[in-house]
């Protein structure tokens, strides 16, 4: 198998285990990581994509621009992890849908 | 066109000044970040203007910086002109929402940057360039969202909907890997000779992906908590215009799609019904009237994607066209419902987003106080339902209309069972209606004081457009029927 097949196939497992990740986590921060987990398997996908297509500077300026987007969203996120931290006293999803009601 | 380009640059640019300026402990604040910002959208109001002369005389407008190519057609049209109305009126409304809060000058700013990021959204031409603006999109929606930061729950409805729409976004970059990966260009206007496999999984990561924007099933679970627990205003944006920009998204990323339109049109039919029937009755068993708004909203999404499913699957311009204007008319009913019922909740005391809790109880009465802003508030449930003479009456009507005028018997049963559902929501708004009628006297209520003039003006603005609409559906026509011919064109 050429390595950017390997590649492609890698992305898919990635994703696979981010969403897998997503599915189990019951910690906001968990939830977080298996996020950029995903994030990371998307960029290489993109980068794959470009290579496979003959413009790789293509690909890999996308990415790029994914890290940015996806950087913003993160620190929101975080941030908001924060502050549930701080009212709710918990990051455990099940604990803050209990002190939801 | 430098028209263009000041209307998609000038509120991305002004945000940060909005932020800046209209903070509180700025030294050179001079004027309140909410003046700032209305000040801000009368100019984007000017550029619209003569982007509307420019559209008029040439039916598409483009605008190039190097790699990167805006173009605007009738669909860019219908959703700039609904954004801004409602953002305007919005940010009027929430003057007095909001004074006093921590954090004034970022509200108005994130309201500027969610509408400079909607605008250059719906005129992208670029796949990537539309995620970039999405992303934008749905950064400054969680920041509003959360915005009654001192409340749990709004910090966990604005955390579900951060990791849903976060996880929705990378299925999306998945779909336009696969597709640059067999177009081998992420253009929207070059589309693939022949049809493969792989776009075929591209199209339903589209579907996936941009239906969590659209609180399409099965990914809607996020919305009910998002409208319920952000501010008033904000609810009213996103899901009045906001939520709709994921159509639009997902409109043109499928038009990449060669696939049959039969296919895609059944989709949309089939996940449209199922928003209906959801929405209808998941607010049934709802007692807080943001939440009942808010379930209501997944069910008009859902009359919108079935007319636009119509549409596709018999290339009928009617479907097209009567699914924009139900998208227009219901961004301003729900945000007149919205408005209107914050506006209540804001004289009975609700304050720091407890307009949340505010509980169809609560407007026992209230018509006898408040007969004009109450009156709105019916009038925008009625129209909810689809009772003529209101906005919502028309666009209902035409989209049954032209599910029935199609030869397929499966979707003539689905248009009947859909106008069944219409009206099981009379079920979910007479509550509303009836509680706040409720005629007897309460001498508590009389000593409610006055609703502030800042949001009388929004509503009346949006009952009058209401009931003028309802009335004269022509006047529409010069929005809605380029926006229903572009969409047309995108799956010609």
């Amino acid at each position: 198998m050429p390595p950017v097949h390997m590649l492609f196939v890698g992305a898919w497992f990635l994703l696979g285990t981010g969403l897998y990740g997503l599915m189990i986590a019951r910690n906001v921060l968990k939830a977080v990581i298996a996020l950029q987990i995903m994030v990371k398997a998307a960029m290489l996908i993109l980068v794959v994509a470009g290579a496979q297509t003959g413009q790789l500077a293509l690909g890999q300026s996308l990415g790029i621009t994914v890290i940015v987007a996806d950087t913003m969203a993160v620190v929101i996120g975080l941030a908001m992890a924060v502050r549930l931290n701080a009212s709710v006293g918990t990051l455990e999803l099940d604990d803050i849908i209990e002190a939801e009601g | 066109m430098t028209w263009l380009a000041g209307l998609i640059g000038l509120p991305c640019v002004t945000s940060p000044l909005v932020y800046v300026f209209g903070h509180r402990q700025h030294a050179l604040r001079r004027i309140h970040a909410h003046d700032l910002a209305l000040l801000m959208l009368a100019f984007v109001w000017i550029a619209l203007f003569f982007v509307m002369q420019a559209f008029a005389a040439s039916e598409v407008l483009t605008v190039e910086y190097g790699a990167i190519s805006l173009r605007m057609d009738g669909i860019s049209l219908l959703m700039i002109v609904l954004t801004l109305l409602l953002t305007t009126l919005v940010t009027i409304f929430s003057r007095n929402d909001l004074v006093g809060t921590v954090g004034e000058e970022k509200f108005y700013a994130s309201l500027l940057l969610l509408l400079g990021t909607v605008i250059g959204l719906v005129c992208a031409n670029d796949l990537f360039n539309m995620w970039v603006w999405f992303e934008g999109m749905a950064i400054s929606s969680y920041l509003m969202v959360a915005y009654h930061r001192q409340r749990e729950d709004a910090l966990g409805a604005s955390t579900k909907y951060f990791i849903q729409t976060v996880s929705g976004s990378i299925l999306v970059l998945f779909g336009i890997a696969l597709v640059l990966m067999h177009n081998g260009t992420l253009d929207l206007d070059m589309k693939a000779v022949e049809p493969s496999p792989l776009l075929i999984v591209a199209g339903a990561l589209f579907v996936l992906g941009f239906g969590v924007k659209l609180a399409l099933f099965p990914n809607y679970t996020w919305l009910p908590d998002a409208y319920g627990e952000a501010p008033t205003g904000v609810s009213a944006l996103l899901s009045g215009a906001v939520t709709m920009t994921g159509l639009i998204a997902m409109m043109r990323a499928l038009s990449l799609i060669i696939w049959s339109p039969e296919a895609w049109g059944g989709l949309l039919l089939v996940l449209g019904m199922i928003n209906i029937m959801a929405g209808t009755i998941l607010a049934l068993s709802q007692t807080k009237v943001k939440r009942i708004l808010a379930y209501s909203s997944i069910g008009h999404i859902g009359y919108v994607v079935l007319a636009i499913g119509i549409g596709i699957s018999a290339g009928s311009m009617m479907g097209l066209r009567s699914g924009m204007l139900h998208l227009f008319i219901h961004g301003i009913m729900k945000s007149l419902a919205f408005l209107a019922l914050g506006a209540l909740a804001y004289a009975a005391g609700c304050r720091n987003g407890d307009a949340a809790d505010f509980s169809v109880d609560d407007l026992k009465g209230l018509a006898q106080r408040y007969p004009g802003v109450t009156l709105s508030l019916a009038a925008a449930c009625l129209s909810l339902v689809g009772i003529p003479p209101m906005g919502g009456f028309v666009s209902k009507f035409q989209i049954l209309l032209a599910g029935v005028q199609q030869p397929s018997v499966w979707i003539v049963l689905l248009i009947v069972v859909a106008a069944l559902f219409s009206v099981v929501a009379l079920a979910y708004v007479m509550p509303i209606i009836n509680t706040a009628y409720d005629m007897q006297p309460s001498p508590s209520r009389e000593a409610l004081p006055d609703i502030p003039l800042s949001m009388r003006l929004p509503i009346f603005i949006l009952a009058i457009a209401l009931i003028v609409v309802g009335l004269w559906p022509g006047l529409l026509d010069s929005i809605v029927d380029p926006a229903g011919a572009a969409l047309l064109a995108l799956f010609g």
